[in-house]
């Protein structure tokens, strides 16, 4: 495996010391380092409870399944009035996908308005595949920062999410967001295309393209009930490489390891290769990965929200190991 | 041997809960006890990826770990509920975490204990007539909080 002390020293001159770990309560979560004070201060929330007209061969719509659900357009408010009510204070707005590949926000968007309006809360949505008017609503609501997938294979377009789209697509998805100013937070599924790398060097020349707030890099995990069960994902250490690229292609973005990515040994691997590269931070970071980064001289600063907003720390109460 | 279902998910009637940490506890005689996960436990934890356990002869307290999982929606210790010693693990469930999910109450057992206290700390578990009316108040918990989908 790569130990890059050039992309560990780039980070360094760049964002200083500082490596931060995030812990949102997209599930229960905890280790013997870090054990979340509020689990749910940062929650999902569906848009299309447990349906996805899309059924990719990744996920099948068994990501939704830890979501709260709002299906109907006003029980987004009230939802999230009642969560916030509760000790919520941040919500990711996401859902399954239409045919067209994205997430369906339309007839939420003036329920969003009003929860950045009323409540103190931030969010983030999940597009998918962005229309220009959608992109308008969603800066006019106010949404703290827009994720979506950007996949750089047409062939993995087609094969695994079996959309009539293309990479161009992706790309027209970015430049709308940016267009409207909105903190765009892409995601590079590292093997999605069964296992294997296709898109993704693409994938991250796209993005480079654009002004984004923080790429976040997830690897597949292949879920039990999906065409992927069986497959493995790719070999740890040439993850690991393409973190190293991604570090050197967007040095003064900030680059998150994501939520999504195997467990057990791999995890293990992984999070120690993103400290040793220079990622900037790691969301639910495998047990030792905090100790690790002090190891390599970094301060660990520790987050209960989502790994993509980066920009709002100071907002947000850090936690203290205990 | 009575398996009931509890708005949706297989209770063992015969068994004790701990149903804070999804444990149950099936008295084997004497001191010696078997510990698992119950199925509500498994479903708020998806798919199983990766169980350590602590080695047999361990001694571990009530509420503390006696091993930790790593799950599709969970990743967390698992929670001994009763304090004892360590006598047995099943190692097929270590080398197969998917053994628990396809039969968390038989093959999918996780540890067995020599309990230090089991009548002290027996009645903080749920057992008996109870079992049903808990269960299905955590089940209704659950969907209210979008642990599990409603």
């Amino acid at each position: 495996m790569t130990v890059s002390t050039e992309t560990f020293d780039l980070r360094r001159r760049v964002f200083g010391d500082v490596i931060e770990f995030y812990a949102p309560g997209l599930k229960r979560w905890e280790t013997s380092e870090w054990r979340p004070a509020n689990p749910r201060r940062f929650l999902p929330v569906s848009v299309t409870g447990t349906a996805c007209a899309l059924q990719c061969d990744h996920c099948q719509a068994n990501v939704l399944k830890g979501m709260i659900s709002a299906r109907a357009a006003d029980d987004l408010y009230h939802l999230a009035r009642r969560l916030w009510d509760e000790g919520t204070d941040g919500l990711l707005i996401s859902g399954g996908s239409t045919r067209s590949g994205g997430v369906p926000l339309a007839r939420h968007l003036a329920a969003i308005a009003r929860i950045k309006r009323e409540l103190p809360m931030r969010v983030v949505v999940h597009s998918g595949v962005v229309a220009p008017e959608i992109a308008e609503g969603l800066a006019e609501a106010g949404v703290d920062g827009v994720m979506l997938d950007i996949i750089g294979a047409d062939e993995t377009i087609r094969d695994v999410y079996h959309l009539d789209l293309t990479t161009a697509d992706f790309e027209r998805s970015l430049a709308c967001l940016a267009d409207q100013g909105l903190r765009i937070i892409p995601h590079i599924v590292i093997g999605l295309h069964y296992g294997r790398f296709l898109g993704e060097w693409t994938a991250l020349e796209m993005i480079a393209r654009h002004p984004v707030s923080t790429l976040i890099l997830v690897v597949l995990m292949p879920l039990v009930g999906t065409p992927m069960a069986g497959i493995d994902p790719p070999p740890a250490d040439e993850v690991v490489d393409f973190f190293a690229l991604a570090r050197s292609t967007m040095p003064d973005t900030k680059i998150n390891l994501g939520c999504g990515r195997p467990m057990g040994s791999m995890k293990q691997e992984l999070d120690r290769g993103a400290i040793d590269v220079g990622l900037n931070g790691i969301a639910y970071p495998a047990d030792g990965a905090i100790a690790y980064a002090r190891e390599r001289g970094l301060q660990p600063r520790l987050y209960e929200f989502c790994c993509s907003l980066t920009w709002a720390g100071e907002g947000y109460r850090e936690v203290t190991i205990r | 041997m009575a398996t009931v279902t509890v708005e949706g998910f297989p209770v063992r009637t015969e068994f004790s809960y701990d149903l804070t940490h999804h444990m149950w506890v099936e008295e084997l005689g004497g001191e010696r006890v078997r510990v698992g996960m119950d199925a509500l436990g498994l479903e708020t934890s998806g798919t199983l990826a990766h169980l350590m356990m602590v080695e047999v002869g361990t001694e571990v307290a009530r509420g503390e770990p006696f091993g930790s999982l790593e799950a599709e929606k969970y990743v967390g210790p698992l929670v001994a509920p009763l304090s004892g010693t360590v006598l047995a693990v099943n190692a097929d469930a270590v080398a197969s975490p998917s053994l628990v999910q396809s039969d968390p109450y038989g093959a999918g057992w996780m540890v067995e204990l020599s309990a230090s206290d089991l009548e002290g700390e027996r009645s903080g578990l749920v057992s008996g007539d109870e079992i049903v009316t808990r269960f299905a108040q955590k089940v209704t918990e659950y969907r209210l909080e979008g642990v599990l989908a409603e």
